[in-house]
């Protein structure tokens, strides 16, 4: 039997947001499945070497929960987003949640081929060095190629 | 006593999508002290890591040889019933032991 396949784009650089393409990646890689992700504009970030840099505001995100309530007023001031950040990552390490690089390695040992948008890596003025080994550059034709054939295709 | 069929526990895992797959789990299991190969402690760990490691434990695995996984992850009820049909590995069998979750992996 071929195996399934699924493609995804990740298009955000937030901490909530790059989780689901990571999860998502590594578990149907896990099935068995032949993945893709497409990174483009805020998705780039995921590529990044380094992902400590990766945050998340409490600002327009009026859904995330907060241990008091938090006047918008509030979430302006400088250190709010740091400290959302870093009480989030406290969270998730209690709870066993992997950190990103961990489910970035688990997706890549499992042969999920990445791929970075050429035109956004461009437009963003990044550098291949910037980036982990092991990517693919390409654009909306190399991504259709494999998008057409797959069985789950999702833009995050 | 050792491993509760989940019924049997009272636990409905109320799997969406794969509660046929679950069942069938359960049905074989009539084995509370199995043997096993290998075991994979997933105590602490979430989504989606319990069922990417299993992967990752049976791959060295020969087929036939039995994995017994650990996990307190309550979606890994689910998930590892919904990984066994699609992966083919059977679940030979699923169960709690002390507020964990057990799980008997035969590897295709």
């Amino acid at each position: 039997m071929a195996s399934k396949k699924m493609a995804i784009i990740a298009t955000k650089g937030a901490l909530d947001m790059a989780y689901p393409p990571l999860i998502l990646a590594s578990t149907a890689a896990a099935l068995g499945w032949e993945v893709q992700i497409f990174f483009t504009f805020y998705g780039l970030q995921l590529l990044r070497k380094d992902l400590s840099g990766i945050a998340i505001s409490p600002l327009a995100n009026p859904a995330m929960p907060m241990p008091v309530p938090m006047p918008v007023i509030v979430s302006v001031l400088p250190g709010m987003q740091a400290m959302a950040t870093s009480m989030m990552k406290a969270k998730m390490k209690k709870k066993g949640v992997a950190s990103l690089t961990e489910l970035r390695d688990l997706c890549l040992e499992a042969e999920v081929k990445f791929i970075a948008c050429q035109m956004t890596v461009d437009l963003f003025e990044f550098e291949k060095s910037d980036f982990i080994e092991g990517l693919e550059y390409g654009g909306a034709a190399t991504f259709m190629k494999f998008a057409g054939e797959t069985d789950v295709c999702l833009f995050i | 006593m050792g491993y509760l069929p989940l019924p049997v526990a009272g636990i409905d895992p109320g799997c969406v999508n794969d509660a046929n797959a679950q069942i069938e789990g359960v049905a074989d299991a009539v084995e509370t002290n199995m043997n096993f190969d290998k075991e994979f402690d997933a105590s602490g760990l979430a989504c989606p890591l319990p069922i990417v490691k299993t992967k990752k434990s049976l791959n060295d695995m020969a087929p036939g040889q039995v994995l017994r996984v650990v996990a307190t992850d309550p979606g890994s009820v689910c998930d590892m019933a919904a990984f066994a049909e699609q992966t083919g590995n059977a679940l030979l069998e699923s169960g709690e032991e002390g507020g964990k979750y057990v799980f008997f992996l035969k590897k295709a």
